[in-house]
């Protein structure tokens, strides 16, 4: 094996920019501060035709939000695209650019009920609407497309990231978007996993998620000088697993979550990052399948949060949304406590960070998990200085 | 001579390079139905196969029909992945779901649980994964046509650094008038041959 | 008690799409999760779903249900005691 990994030169990856366009800020820097001072976009309110009120994370009719010749899931996508590309030092040169885009329903609130499979518009198609954002910004390459539920983006991240590694790409902008629909609301209402209130992560009193929506971007390149941040940061690594137990019930003893986990402690050591930032759905099971894949894997003291309270689950688009917020608290040097957490509810014991706490932050692990039974981790660190 | 275990289920064709006993040209059978004879004819018996959208009901016997025989065997399954692709992702299940959602919503609005959890095409991932114990990488893409480049991208890379010792690789597009499934399992020995590409198009597009 | 046992077996089969069962090939008594009829949490959903369709109750947690989901007897005692109206 060691013979074999020296045969491809691989490339260091790092994280150049970002850009976010959710309920909760309309950039990065904005949804950090209204982070910061705990203030969340889940709002109670009657949605759709829905008997009862529901608890979502929902753009009200953004006027920022143009939809001429795009779909409110297109706009967002492009908005947070704009923001990332806005950022860096100079021009990307887009010969060298990929694009990924992942997202698990992308336009599904234009499917039309009423008419048939063939007559349903072009829009559903989601390779379409990676085509018509690669062309608004000007890429030539072929974008690709990711779909793997609620760990899209982390995926189209380690994609991304092996591209760059392999030298097939220079730069490669990965945007995560979905939207919040009649659809998928009605789906997990379906299913029991919709939070009767507020959602509570890791709480004992959990009962379920929030839905949101909302866009993220992560410029990722092997060219650290197009870097926007203060200080160098590498994507290091990245690995998935499937469960291979249950489409959409998590694996009891977190297993496939654990062989992942498993294999940045051996690589990293125990104190492989400074804090984890869990997928906390609010779910009974997710959270407590998490709690024992991370005992399991020796990381139990390491500080964790949730950031689900703050802007809901965005589906596809959490993992790329969450990780530019742990980028910017990790940058600040600053731990974003877990919001929604009163008593820890779990049977295993988690370091969870219940208040915000400056220290000194090098690293850190966002995590992920789906239906269909898969789980993604990413791994983030400053360059040593 | 192809190096690797591929497998096509399609409306009109089944062909298999390890089962060719199923191999059938779409001439000889009155089957409205060819994919439930084929299930039958393989004996699966497998009584979660019918709780399945037709994507991954499909999916699973291409899996069944492109593993090596011995894989358990033969290969750690933390180090089997699977990746597909597919142009229409789920939306082979997301139309009825959502005309069962607009019809109950006056009265109960309840639509069936079960039919929203196959409006993800990742599922199908998941089935087959559940089924044949495949623990490693997976990924599920979409593009308008088969397109493998940034699969066997993937895959160079899961082989060179040793994360994956096998990889199951699918072309599953399911609408509700065809079914056009191509599976392969490659090797890191399989992806070494320079004629992959060549090989692997040529069995999809003959 | 025995109509509404065969009943609620033949829902079951068609809400779950249990091909190849019969209501007679179900034992009323025998455990209908795992090892019994195999069947798991999405399917304990769609049960719900039933409850609410056929008998008109309404289930806001699938746990509370947890005691009479044991085998088709203790489900029908329990649609026979919380039952609202007979839609079907």
């Amino acid at each position: 094996m060691e013979r074999k990994s020296e045969r491809m030169k691989m490339h260091q990856v790092f994280t150049v920019s970002d850009g976010l366009y959710i309920p909760l800020g309309s950039d990065t820097q904005q949804v950090f501060k209204e982070v910061k001072d705990g203030v969340s976009s889940i709002k109670e309110g009657q949605r759709f035709d829905f008997p009862e009120t529901t608890y979502v994370s929902q753009f009200s009719d953004d006027p920022s939000l143009s939809y001429e010749g795009s779909s409110r899931l297109e706009a967002m996508a492009k908005q947070s695209i704009k923001n990332s590309i806005a950022k860096l030092p100079r021009k990307l040169d887009t010969e060298d650019t990929g694009f990924i885009i992942c997202t698990t329903k992308g336009n599904i609130d234009l499917l039309e009920p009423e008419k048939t499979f063939s007559q349903q518009s072009n829009e559903m198609y989601l390779f379409r609407l990676a085509s018509k954002l690669s062309t608004y910004f000007g890429i030539p390459h072929k974008p690709i497309v990711i779909s793997n539920a609620c760990t899209s983006s982390l995926l189209g991240l380690i994609h991304g990231m092996r591209m760059i590694m392999c030298g097939k790409y220079k730069h490669v902008i990965v945007t995560g978007a979905d939207i919040v629909s009649a659809f998928t609301l009605s789906g997990f209402r379906s299913l029991k996993a919709l939070s009767s209130s507020y959602c509570k992560p890791f709480d004992n009193d959990r009962d379920g998620i929030n839905l949101g929506e909302g866009a993220g971007t992560i410029i990722i390149s092997a060219d650290a000088s197009l870097s926007s941040y203060p200080e160098q940061i590498i994507l290091s690594d990245g690995f998935t697993s499937n469960d291979g137990t249950h489409i959409s019930a998590p694996h009891r003893n977190g297993e496939g979550l654990h062989t992942i986990l498993r294999k940045l402690v051996s690589k990293h050591g125990a104190s492989t990052s400074d804090f984890i930032s869990a997928h906390g759905t609010g779910t009974k099971f997710n959270d407590a399948m998490e709690a024992r894949a991370i005992t399991r894997s020796g990381l139990q003291n390491t500080p964790i949060h949730s950031l689900k309270r703050y802007f809901g689950h965005t589906l596809g688009a959490c993992g790329i949304v969450e990780s530019i917020i742990c980028i910017q608290g990790m940058l600040q040097n600053l731990l974003i406590p877990s919001l929604g957490l009163n008593k820890l509810g779990t049977d295993d014991y988690l370091n969870m960070v219940r208040r915000p706490e400056e220290r000194e932050l090098r690293s850190f692990i966002k995590m992920g998990a789906g239906f269909g039974g898969c789980n993604a981790v990413i791994r983030f660190q400053k360059a040593e200085a | 001579m192809e190096t690797f275990n591929y497998s096509v289920i399609k409306s009109g064709m089944i062909k298999s390079s390890q089962y060719p006993e199923f191999n059938w040209d779409g001439t000889t059978s009155a089957d409205t139905n060819f994919l439930q004879s084929l299930y039958e004819k393989m004996k699966v018996e497998y009584p979660k196969y019918y709780k399945m959208n037709e994507l991954c009901q499909s999916g699973v016997l291409s899996a069944l029909l492109s593993l090596p025989k011995n894989y358990e065997v033969d290969y750690d399954p933390d180090k089997l992945g699977l990746i597909v692709q597919n142009n229409s992702s789920s939306l082979v299940s997301d139309f009825p779901y959502s005309k069962e959602y607009y019809c109950t919503r006056e009265k109960i609005y309840q639509p069936k649980p079960s039919l929203f959890t196959y409006t993800l095409p990742n599922i199908l991932i998941g089935e087959i994964c559940i089924k044949q114990k495949l623990l490693g990488e997976n990924f599920f893409f979409i593009s308008e046509e088969f397109d493998l480049e940034p699969i066997l991208d993937e895959v160079r890379f899961l082989f060179e650094t040793g994360v994956l010792e096998g990889c199951l690789i699918g072309w599953a597009e399911v609408n509700p008038d065809n079914i056009n499934n191509f599976f392969f399992f490659l090797t890191p020995d399989s992806f070494n041959n320079h004629q992959l590409g060549e090989q692997i198009n040529q069995l999809y597009f003959h | 008690m025995e109509n509404l046992l065969n009943n609620l077996k033949q829902q079951i089969i068609d809400q779950i799409n249990l091909v190849g069962l019969t209501p007679e090939s179900i034992d009323n008594d025998s455990p209908i999760f795992n090892e019994g009829l195999g069947l798991d949490s999405i399917d304990a959903l769609e049960i719900v779903v039933l409850l609410e369709q056929h008998y008109g109750i309404l289930v806001n947690n699938p746990e509370d249900l947890s005691d009479h989901f044991v085998s088709i007897r203790t489900l029908a005692e329990f649609i026979e005691k919380n039952q609202v109206s007979a839609v079907s």
